[in-house]
């Protein structure tokens, strides 16, 4: 298989990871978290700390719980401490988003800081690591030589995903959590407790925002920065899906993945394009989308059209 | 041993620079509910623009014939941009108008699209955009490209003092940021300035009772984008440089802590919110001064610092230091002409009545 | 110093060198008899060139008057007009631009312009008897220079080479790498030549490794990836050696002041000394004997007793003397890789460039 494809369905599923929470943090809570970005970098980076810490090599099952730990207990720690109160005292969206900054820029600084006492204490190097997993080997699937690690990660983001589809729709607290994102005062009305639902979307949010970034972790090396790096792609992903839907974050990712993977490739061959694009092609499709096909709900899609005189014919 | 007039001259510079930012961000989101979040791309058009038109106009005038990156073009402007002081001035202003348009057109071009979308992704188009601006900017060589431009002439290059040209300079900032305060003032306290409020409020009712909102939305994108190239035009003059890497998505953020810190809704607050952010990065270089020798990097420590107070700025005064003010259009005041200063005057009143009861040693209540 | 940002990972290893050269430098003032002691500030200027020029204000408003640095050409640029209004004395110990050779103004460079060293990476690929490449390089300043440069002297030697740049500052270059492959392919060139920092480098290495095509062939490097940390481990090295991999970099390793104080270096960290190392110890040395031969603590008066230190310092970065724009005169280079020696890989120069000629060994 070559390996375009290959990279496309890394990516879709690394961005998948993180785009769907972001999105189910967004429509339950309405904050736009900058903070996601971080929770990125923290999962990427805590099975390279363990296995660096320790010098071994570690299963993959245990990266991927401390991941999911590692995020799951910042998100939830960020809500207590900054979004928490901030709700009770029913400021807008908007000072949300911008406390979430705030958080943002102390958490990662702090990681900074944390990053430079270990690697000073343990003279290896951590400002751009991979970890050290069990996970090595070639494999035959379908006549093609695949890594083992690219098998590992498609399964991963498969289960993860299917787990939080059937979380959402089989289980009562998954129907509490939608209950919520759509209607916060009928949902408490009916005795649905909003504090105990937050804290569980902010902990499957961060945690799986976390995964996605232990997912990362394995296709290639990571730094602090990483997460608010790729922050603009995932947030991406999330507004195509109308920073609400999730199947149509799904869809979101692949359309990134693909323009970052595939048709810049194609547009360097057929066309000349320079490489060096990119960012602009994925900004360019992500334009186009959101153009074509305006993302319904959340105030979007009631159609503008921009008339000099008179008002606009559909409202 | 702290050069204290130095440091006042700086700081407040950039703190003019980014208040305009500011302002122009605080009328977009705070006025009208336009979440832009590509502010920093109309910031970097203009500073382009100012560096392009500058420095080619200074190089075809002195009739040397470099492209404007070169190093050559670096050299003989280095030689030149102190000759002619009218020259320098005059250039000035004209980069500031061209950037103004420019910027202002892109932004009026913008809110095509934009408006389609719809309020809640507007953010994102922009961004996306400012996104894709930069990239272009990177490879577009008539202005500079990856290199970017080195050699900006300063309005005062030739003032031999550099106290005084840092003087100079701060008060033009200072005179074109009380420029764009004093408009943005007076557009929204008018009826322009209501119906922003409402748009903001509720897009639906606004159509609803016939207001043209994309015109309106169109227009203030125009005059807001017009005002950050004007910003970016500064900053290019300020640096003597531009290049591509100093408009990335960091600067939108650090408007936006700005503008919500300050009060949303309120153009002194914006200010304030800058004033604020600007000082707080520089005092707390302070931090590696007095603590050189400590285990955590005392620089980690500095941004650590900004982050805290920002949420707990956020915590006390969710609205911002400073509040929103209601539209005092023209009608108000007659309104409240004659009830204002009474209650004034009763204000007053009560409180001499307290202090003369609290001296003869009654009861004060 | 950049200890946020893109240049982090090298960032944090210049703190230090430049902690080890403030305390050579103390001593050797104390063995002189002068009774002065030289601290360091050191600020973070995240990478960026607007942050760059309020650290320089800072420092300067607190009464500095030489500053190290900054990192990055662009960063330099943003400070240039401040600097030279305010007299203070930059003195850059990475930044390589040849935008920047500009005469009378308060920069110096103490490492030597891209166009020399692209002029030696060219001579190095022709020795190997490669007449055709690919250079992948970065879209920055740093990369379109350097990448012209090379161009140039590779056609003058006979030599052809095909240009592809790749965005700098993103997170990964997988779909980069998978273009690069394809079109080495399609030219079926015989070498790639790579001008990158520190993390992107091991990002691509990490990526061409996988690449079968691109494993079989010769790998040529700046020095721009010297010292990133991910070249040393196991499956990277083992890609380095399998392609043969070998870079320039600006410092001359037969120097003995540089073997001395690569293996202190290495002593105090573990590690070799990451790139630019030898010319910001010899930057903070020359700012420490400027300062006291001038006489004053006056910038004006430093830059005059700059320029008379450096014609005679010989340090761990060769000969220092500047040229009519402040910037390094005569700058040799070394040939590096990475090698297994002693149970580790570990980065080792195995031969040096001077002159136009080379020196293996």
């Amino acid at each position: 298989m070559p390996t375009e494809v290959f990279n496309t369905i890394w990516y879709i599923c690394v961005y998948s990871l993180m785009a769907v929470p972001l999105t189910l943090s967004n429509r339950v809570s309405k904050v736009l978290n900058f903070a996601h970005g971080v929770y990125i970098t923290l999962g990427a980076y805590a099975a390279i700390l363990i296995t660096a810490g320790s010098g071994m090599r570690i299963s993959p099952i245990v990266a991927i719980l401390a991941a999911f730990l590692v995020g799951a207990s910042t998100a939830v720690v960020t809500h207590i401490l900054v979004f928490s109160p901030l709700m009770k005292r029913k400021s807008n969206p908007v000072t949300l988003m911008i406390a979430s900054m705030g958080a943002w820029i102390f958490i990662k600084y702090a990681f900074y800081a944390l990053l430079d006492i270990l690697q000073k204490a343990w003279s290896t190097s951590l400002f751009y690591a991979t970890p050290n997993l069990d996970l090595q080997g070639q494999v035959e699937v379908m006549g093609f030589e695949v890594n083992v690690k690219f098998l590992f990660v498609v399964a991963l983001t498969f289960l993860s995903l299917s787990v939080l589809a059937l979380f959402l729709t089989k289980t009562k607290l998954g129907m509490a959590l939608r209950a919520v994102a759509d209607n916060p005062d009928l949902a408490q009305i009916s005795g649905i407790s909003n504090e105990r639902v937050m804290l569980i979307t902010w902990l499957i949010s961060g945690g799986l925002a976390a995964v996605g970034g232990f997912a990362w972790s394995l296709f290639t090396y990571v730094s602090p920065e990483a997460g608010d790096i790729v922050i603009l792609q995932v947030f991406a992903c999330s507004v195509i899906g109308g920073l609400t839907s999730l199947t149509m974050t799904l869809a979101g990712s692949v359309v990134i993945s693909s323009a970052e993977n595939l048709f810049i490739l194609l547009l360097y061959r057929y066309l000349g394009v320079e490489l060096s694009f990119r960012p602009f092609l994925s900004f360019l499709v992500l334009l186009m989308t959101i153009l074509i096909r305006p993302p319904a709900g959340a105030g979007g899609g009631l159609p503008y059209r921009l008339r000099l005189r008179g008002l606009p014919r559909k409202v | 041993m702290f050069d204290v007039v130095s440091f006042l001259i700086s700081w407040l510079t950039l703190f003019g620079i980014y208040a305009i930012l500011a302002l122009c961000l605080n009328m977009e989101t705070g006025y009208t509910g336009m979440a832009n979040f590509g502010l920093v791309a109309f910031f970097g058009i203009g500073a382009f623009m100012t560096g392009y038109l500058s420095i080619s106009s200074f190089l075809s005038y002195f009739g040397y014939n470099y492209p404007i990156y070169s190093l050559d073009a670096v050299i003989a402007m280095g030689r030149v941009s102190d000759k002619n002081p009218i020259l320098n001035i005059g250039v000035f202003f004209l980069s500031l108008t061209f950037s103004f348009l420019v910027s202002g057109s892109v932004g009026y071009l913008v809110s095509y699209p934009t408006l389609r979308v719809g309020p809640a992704f507007l953010g994102i188009t922009i961004l996306s955009f400012g996104e894709m601006t930069r990239v272009f900017m990177r490879h577009f060589q008539p202005t500079g490209g990856a290199y970017g431009l080195l050699g900006v002439p300063n309005p005062f290059a030739w003032v031999q003092q550099p106290t005084l040209k840092g003087l100079l300079f701060l008060l033009l900032t200072f005179a074109i940021l009380a420029a764009a305060f004093v408009y943005f003032e007076v557009l929204s306290n008018s009826p322009y300035g209501r119906v922003l409020r409402s748009i903001r409020e509720d897009e639906v009712s606004s159509l609803c009772i016939g207001k043209s909102v994309p015109a309106v939305k169109a227009k203030l994108l125009f005059v807001a984008s017009g005002m950050s190239g004007v910003a970016g035009s500064l900053l290019a003059f300020y640096l003597g440089s531009v290049s591509p890497d100093m408009f990335g998505t960091a600067v939108t953020f650090e408007v936006w802590s700005m503008v919500i810190l300050g009060g949303r809704g309120n153009h002194v607050g914006a200010l304030l919110g800058a004033l604020v952010f600007s000082l707080l990065g520089r005092a707390s270089s302070a931090f590696n001064f007095l603590f050189p020798g400590l285990a955590i990097d005392p620089n980690y420590v500095r941004w650590m610092l900004m982050g805290a107070v920002i949420v707990i700025i956020l915590m006390y005064r969710p609205k911002g230091i400073l509040v929103e003010k209601p539209v005092r259009t023209e009608a108000w005041r007659v309104f409240e002409g004659e009830e204002g200063r009474m209650v004034f005057h009763r204000k007053i009143g009560g409180v001499i009545k307290k202090a003369l009861w609290w001296l003869m040693g009654r009861e004060v209540r | 110093m950049p200890l946020t940002g893109e240049l982090s990972d090298v960032g944090v290893q210049w703190r230090t060198v430049a902690d080890m050269a403030k305390e050579d430098l103390n001593a050797e003032i104390q063995k002189y008899g002068i009774k002065a002691k030289f601290t360091l500030v050191i600020q973070d200027d995240k990478t960026s060139s607007t942050e760059a020029l309020t650290v320089v204000q800072t420092l300067s408003q607190a009464g500095i008057k030489v500053v190290i640095g900054p990192a990055a050409s662009s960063q330099v640029k943003a400070v240039k007009s401040y600097v030279d209004d305010n007299k203070i004395v930059i003195i850059s110990a990475s930044s390589t631009s040849p935008t920047l050779a500009l005469p009378d103004d308060y920069i110096f460079r103490t490492v030597g312009s891209d166009a020399g060293q692209a002029k030696a990476l060219a001579d190095l690929v022709n020795s190997k008897d490669v007449k055709k490449v690919i250079v992948f390089h970065r879209d920055d300043e740093y990369g379109v220079a350097f990448a012209q440069f090379f161009s140039n002297e590779f056609s003058t030697l006979g030599g052809s080479a095909i240009d592809i740049k790749y965005a700098s500052g993103l997170e990964d270059y997988a779909s980069e790498v998978a273009a690069l492959s394809t079109k080495a392919q399609q030219e079926n060139v015989e070498a790639i030549v790579i001008i990158t920092f520190d993390k992107d480098g091991v990002n691509i290495l990490d990526h061409a490794k996988d690449d079968a095509f691109l494993s079989s062939r010769k790998w040529f490097s700046s020095e721009g990836i010297h010292g990133a940390l991910g070249l040393t481990t196991q499956t990277i090295a083992a890609f380095i050696n399998k392609t043969n991999l070998l870079g320039t970099r600006p410092v001359f390793k037969e120097n003995p002041l540089y073997k001395d104080f690569s293996s202190r270096y290495k002593t105090k960290a573990g590690i070799d000394p990451p790139v630019f190392s030898a010319n910001l110890y010899d930057a903070i040395f020359l700012a420490g004997w400027s300062i006291l031969r001038a006489g004053s603590y006056d910038g004006a008066a430093i830059r005059a007793s700059l320029t008379e230190v450096a014609k005679k310092y010989y340090g761990a970065s060769g000969l220092n003397m500047f040229d009519s724009a402040g910037d390094k005169m005569l700058q040799d280079y070394s040939i590096w890789t990475v090698k297994l020696l002693a149970g580790t890989y570990q980065y080792s120069d195995i031969g040096s460039y001077s002159g136009g000629t080379i020196t293996w060994g």
